[in-house]
């Protein structure tokens, strides 16, 4: 297994010595509920910073979102839609480069507790949603760089939202 | 707060057996090499020795003696750093004078800038004999190379050359050239070794109009001008037909007032004439901060009286000893050589962050200083956090490793004995597990620091994860025991998927039959009370097998290498059980239980700590999470030191130099 790529502080492997040694970090804030949820103006970026890792695996490519943070974003009716989206623009957005794998899977969960570190308590780990997909399937962001507002779930092969 | 942590440090040194042997030099971050203080002329303890106005310092190529140009007792003196820096006499030193010959006859007239050879034989600028003079040390004879007595820059075959007022000496081996500066007459001038000629190589040249200080660096010659304050790379100039070799200056750095240039490993030092930061880095850029003991950057060295010297405007030296960052300075008005180490420590304030490899702690090199002992101290938050009334103390200094440091090499120094440490810390933050990680970090950080000693620290805090919690987040190795990189995919699985085999089943089903399982199928892990857990004696047992066994594995792997000297590695724990930290009575107890089940030496801090636990009070800030205050840190720093001396976990030969 190699870890692909992390994104900020999670407690994992090197990371726990790298990142959580350089003092108590500050204690994560949620994401506020957004007004409207357009996918094309969701602040991505900011919402998978700290929060994703993605890591290679023999013959697929794994995303797992710690969702905690963004939760009142997706707790909502549209739920299922919303979390289609989210892990779709975890795809687009952070496939590895120099990955060679075609097959994605996408984990969503709530860790729902942390420790005075900000480190996630593994054992509050609750499942939300699973996804697979091909990545050649995904489709291409418009011309200036926004994801385009599309029925997500329909581009996923394997969905699977947990109760 | 400080203040309390002497009398911590006192109250124990009252402890400590009485001085056996003579009083040794001391290894701190800045010690005094040799010079009671006073002018005069005394051969002897390093302590005892007098000099007078002594400049120029050279290290021989081993490292084991120290030269001094002794200016105004005409004589060339040694420090003898193998042996406790004993301070002898060269030669000179009977009256001013000229004479070649004999090391015990030979004669000196204000003996100043030294340099060393490689073959090991000394260059002296006998300031005002006018002359360049060689000390052969192997026939222990004194001749001379260059200069007529006589006061001017002439240049010509060595004995018709002039060379008197030099500031600088350097030595570039590619030349086999000698190069000195004389700033009073804006020459930069060298000396051919093979053809014993004497040349100009600059003169009155406009950006260099008063050459001073002179080093070599990775093969290239820098020099400061006394006049304008900028440093420069002396590079060779493109060669023309028919037109002498020249050379041409780079700017390195403007704005210095160098009083002497030093080059250790890949950086370029200089001193100079601010005595609140007498030496910085120039290249590249950075402070040398001198810190006290307690972590304060050094100030008012006027009142100090430690850099008065670079006041007033004279020749200094600064000699590096790049294998253990160390650098030699003379002070000429206080009559005393020190030294410093430059371990970065204007990183000081940065606790928490890692050095270049990994380490929670300042720059040290990465080859062990011969005669040094190094020991890593790995453990938890309780390592580099430190808390005065719920705040940071950022302080590297003031923390348990520095603290150990400082109190093994005073007791060193004070006992006689030859002990040189170092102590350096790894550690991460409870979050990790602190029996599983130095499993995976612990090798690689003694390979490249050729550690002697492991030494974990283990605290009975109940914030500690729990046990067993690992066995079950993260996959299990071959060796039984889990994975240092969490996968998210094997946490996703449900934990009875998690535990089919190794000691995680043997827990299920333990706690099963125990009626200690909670039904929570999905997500979160069956387990209860944890210490209805410890409490159950079958449960305990797999409890412990689970925390000792990456424990074992680490000393087998330790257990199976051997320092660059060939020695054993030392790997033991020190248990620091904090009764505030006790739950219930038998929390020492399961802790004791656990060291004990590693199978490694323990170093047993319990009844220690209940002794001092009023006494001392408060070791601990409870709004700093139960971590320790100033004080905690230098108790415990002095208590592990003191205990370490006493098992003779670390070598200790008192009075044997």
């Amino acid at each position: 297994m190699r870890i692909g790529r992390f994104l900020g502080g999670w407690v994992l492997s090197l990371a726990v010595l790298s990142v959580h040694a350089a003092g108590p970090p500050p204690t994560p804030t949620p994401w506020p509920a957004l007004k409207s949820w357009k996918a094309s103006e969701v602040p991505w970026d900011g919402w998978f910073k700290g929060n994703v890792l993605v890591t290679e695996k023999k013959g697929y490519v794994h995303f797992f979102l710690n969702a905690q943070d963004l939760r009142k974003n997706l707790e909502t009716k549209d739920k299922r839609q919303r979390l289609a989206e989210t892990a779709l623009e975890m795809a687009r957005r952070l496939y590895p480069p120099g990955a060679k794998a075609d097959r994605l899977k996408l984990d969503i969960v709530y860790v729902l507790e942390r420790d005075e570190y900000g480190a996630p308590k593994w054992d509050s780990l609750k499942r939300v949603a699973h996804f697979e997909v091909d990545r050649s399937k995904i489709p291409a962001v418009d011309g200036a760089g926004k994801p385009a507002d599309l029925k997500a779930e329909g581009i996923f092969d394997k969905v699977l939202i947990h109760p | 707060m400080r203040t309390m942590g002497w009398v911590v440090a006192s109250i124990l040194s009252l402890l400590l057996p009485a001085s056996a042997g003579a009083l040794g030099p001391m290894y701190s971050f800045r010690d005094l090499v040799a010079g009671e203080g006073t002018s005069g002329k005394k051969d002897g303890p390093f302590f005892r020795a007098l000099f007078h106005s002594p400049l120029g310092v050279a290290l021989d190529p081993g490292g084991r003696r120290l030269f001094i140009g002794d200016q105004d007792n005409h004589a060339i003196r040694m420090v003898d750093l193998a042996h406790d820096n004993f301070v002898s006499t060269l030669s000179g030193g009977k009256g001013k004078g000229f004479r070649d010959g004999p090391l015990a006859s030979a004669a000196f007239n204000r003996p100043g800038g030294l340099v060393m050879l490689p073959d090991g034989n000394l260059v002296v600028a006998d300031q005002d004999n006018g002359r360049l003079r060689l000390v052969d040390l192997r026939q222990g004879r004194v001749s001379t190379l260059a200069g007529d007595g006589t006061e001017g820059s002439k240049d010509g075959k060595a004995g018709n050359s002039q060379a008197d007022r030099i500031w600088g000496l350097a030595y570039l081996e590619q030349e086999k050239a000698l190069y000195f500066s004389q700033p009073t007459y804006g020459t930069l001038r060298k000396l051919d070794l093979a053809s014993m000629e004497t040349s100009t190589v600059l003169k009155g040249d406009v950006q260099l109009p008063r050459p001073g200080a002179l080093c070599i660096g990775a093969g290239q010659l820098y020099v400061s001008d006394r006049s304008n304050g900028k440093v420069f790379r002396v590079l060779p100039a493109p060669s023309q037909e028919g037109v002498a070799p020249s050379v041409r200056l780079e700017l390195v750095s403007e704005g210095r007032k160098a009083l002497a240039l030093a080059w250790s490993e890949d950086a370029l030092y200089s001193l100079e004439a601010d005595p609140n930061s007498p030496v910085a880095r120039l290249s590249p850029p950075g402070q040398v901060p001198f810190l006290t003991t307690v972590g304060d950057v050094l100030q008012e060295p006027t009142r100090m009286g430690l850099f008065q010297d670079v006041l007033k405007g004279q020749p200094m030296a600064l000699v590096p000893d790049p294998s253990s960052r160390k650098f030699f300075i003379s002070h000429p008005s206080l009559n005393i050589i020190t030294s410093f180490r430059d371990l970065r420590q204007e990183q000081n304030s940065k606790t928490h962050d890692l050095n270049s490899q990994g380490l929670m702690d300042f720059e040290y090199p990465l080859l062990k200083p011969p005669g040094v002992f190094r020991v890593l101290v790995v453990g938890d938050s309780h390592l580099y956090h430190n808390y005065h009334l719920d705040k940071f103390v950022d302080n590297r200094m003031s923390v348990l490793a520095k603290r150990m440091e400082l109190e093994l090499n005073m007791t060193a120094a004070l006992e006689g004995a030859s002990g040189r440490f170092e102590v350096m810390s790894l550690a991460a933050p409870s979050s990790e597990p602190l029996n599983l990680w130095p499993y995976y970090k612990v090798p690689a950080a003694v390979e490249k620091y050729d550690i002697d000693l492991v030494l974990h620290t283990q605290l009975n805090t109940n914030r500690h994860p729990r046990i067993y919690v690992p066995y079950f987040e993260r996959p299990i190795t071959s060796e039984g025991i889990p994975a240092y990189d969490m996968d998210p995919e094997h946490l996703l699985k449900p934990w009875e998927e998690r535990a089919k085999e190794g000691l995680a089943l043997e827990l299920v089903e333990a706690c099963r039959k125990k009626g200690l399982l909670e039904a929570r199928p999905g997500e979160a892990l069956p387990f209860g009370d944890f210490q209805k857990m410890v409490e159950d004696p079958d449960i305990r047992e797999i409890l412990l097998r689970m925390y000792s066994r990456p424990i074992q594995l680490l000393k087998a792997k330790l257990g199976s290498r051997r320092t660059k000297q060939g020695g054993r590695i030392g790997y033991g724990i020190c248990l620091i059980a904090l009764p505030q930290y006790d739950r219930s009575s038998r929390d020492r107890v399961f802790w004791r239980e656990a060291q004990k089940g590693t199978g490694l030496p323990l170093l047993d801090l319990t009844d220690l700590m209940t002794v001092f636990r009023v006494s001392l009070f408060p070791l601990s800030c409870m709004d700093g999470e139960d971590h320790f205050n100033d004080q905690g840190h230098q108790f415990l720093g002095t208590a592990i030191a003191r205990e370490l001396i006493k098992k003779q976990w670390v070598p200790f030969p008192v009075g044997g130099r």
